[in-house]
C-alpha cells in the first residue's frame, strides 16, 4: 500500500514544473493561511446570514458545530502524531517541492483534517454551501500532494478524520442541543445572532 | 507580535469587516451598516475583502518560513474577527447616529428578536435594552433558583 502511495505521489508531484500557471494556483492554495481563512469567514457569514430567527438559529448551530468539529480534528491529529512519524516525501523521495520544508509527521495531514472538518461541518448543516467547502477543501488536500509536502494517503486520512470529528460534533451538538441554544440564546439577548 | 502575525492580524479584521458589510447590507440590517445603500456597502464589502488578499499576498512569499502555527492561527482568527465586530458595532452606531431611526424611541421588541432589532436601530441605541433584558433575566432566574431552594 506504501508504495502504491509512494508512485501515486512521484506521479501527482511530476505534474509540478509543466505547467507555470497551475504551479502559481496550487502554490496559492497550498500555503496555510488561504482556504482554512477562506472557510473561518465562511462560518463568519453564516453566522449573520439567515433571513429569519429560525434559519439563523439553524445556521448559527452548524457554525457551532463545525467549530467543534475542527476542535475535535485538530486534537485527534495531535493525539497521532505522537504515537506514530512517517516522514514527508521530500525527505527520502525526488520531490518538487512549492513549499517550505515541514518536520512534523506527514500521516495524517493537519491541513486536510482541519479543512475536511470544516467542511464537513458546513456540508450536514447546509448542502449547497458544503458543497463549496468541500470543493475548496478537496483542492486544497490535492495541492498539498502537488507541491510535495504530503503523500496522497496522508490527506485521505486527514480528510477521514476531518469527516469523523464533523459528523462527532453533529452528533454530540444533536444529543446535546441545550449547549448550542444556550450559546445562541445568549448570543441573541446581546443582539449579535 | 511579529511582523508577519501582525499581517495575519490585519487580513482577517479587513476581511470580517468587508463580508460583514456585505453581510448586513444583503439583510438590510441598517444599524449596523456602514452605508444607507445595499450597492454601496457590496462594494465596500469585495473591495476590503479582494483587497486585503491581495495585500497579505503582494507583501511576501506565503510559501517559505516564517509561518504562522494552527493554534497561533485560531486565536488572532478569532481575535481579528471579535476586532472586526466591535469596529462595526462602534463605527457604524457612529455614522447611524443621526438617521431617522436612531432618534425614535424604540419599539417594543419581540423576545427572540435578537439581530433583527438592529434593523431599526444602531447598536449604541439597543445597549440599554440588552442591559435591561440580562438583568430581569438575571433576576428571574435568582428568584427562580431561591424558590427551589427553599421548596
Amino acid at each position: 500500500m506504501v508504495g502504491v502511495d509512494e508512485r501515486v505521489f512521484l506521479w501527482l508531484n511530476g505534474l509540478a514544473g509543466r505547467w507555470p500557471w497551475l504551479d502559481r494556483v496550487m502554490a496559492f492554495l497550498v500555503n496555510d493561511y488561504f482556504v482554512l481563512l477562506c472557510l473561518s469567514l465562511l462560518l463568519v457569514v453564516l453566522w449573520f446570514i439567515g433571513g429569519t430567527a429560525e434559519g439563523r438559529a439553524h445556521l448559527q448551530t452548524t457554525v457551532l458545530t463545525t467549530a467543534a468539529g475542527i476542535g475535535f480534528a485538530v486534537l485527534a491529529v495531535m493525539i497521532l502524531n505522537e504515537l506514530f512519524y512517517r516522514p514527508r516525501p521530500f525527505t527520502y523521495l525526488p520531490a518538487k517541492l512549492l513549499f517550505y520544508r515541514p518536520h512534523d509527521s506527514s500521516l495524517p495531514s493537519n491541513s486536510a483534517a482541519a479543512a475536511f472538518a470544516a467542511a464537513a461541518g458546513i456540508w450536514l448543516g447546509n448542502r449547497k454551501v458544503g458543497l463549496f467547502a468541500l470543493i475548496l477543501a478537496s483542492l486544497y488536500a490535492f495541492s498539498r500532494v502537488y507541491a510535495g509536502v504530503h503523500f496522497p494517503l496522508d490527506v485521505i486520512a486527514g480528510a477521514a478524520i476531518g469527516f469523523a470529528c464533523g459528523y462527532l460534533a453533529f452528533w454530540l451538538f444533536r444529543t446535546l442541543r441545550w449547549v448550542p441554544q444556550a450559546a445562541i440564546w445568549l448570543m441573541r439577548k446581546l443582539r449579535l445572532a | 507580535m511579529g511582523w508577519l502575525k501582525l499581517q495575519y492580524l490585519i487580513l482577517v479584521f479587513l476581511t470580517s469587516c468587508g463580508l460583514l458589510q456585505g453581510v448586513f447590507s444583503c439583510r438590510k440590517v441598517s444599524g449596523l451598516q456602514f452605508f444607507p445603500r445595499r450597492y454601496q456597502g457590496c462594494i465596500f464589502s469585495i473591495v476590503t475583502t479582494v483587497g486585503a488578499f491581495v495585500w497579505f499576498y503582494a507583501t511576501g512569499d506565503r510559501n517559505t518560513l516564517p509561518v504562522i502555527e494552527g493554534s497561533q492561527q485560531f486565536g488572532l482568527f478569532i481575535a481579528g474577527a471579535a476586532a472586526a465586530a466591535a469596529f462595526t458595532v462602534v463605527f457604524s452606531s457612529m455614522v447611524n447616529h443621526w438617521r431617522s431611526f436612531s432618534r425614535a424611541a424604540p419599539e417594543a421588541s419581540a423576545p427572540e428578536a435578537g439581530l433583527d432589532d438592529l434593523k431599526r436601530m444602531t447598536y449604541l441605541r439597543a445597549i440599554p435594552m440588552i442591559a435591561s433584558e440580562l438583568w430581569s433575566t438575571l433576576v428571574d432566574g435568582l428568584r427562580r433558583w431561591r424558590g427551589i431552594g427553599r421548596g
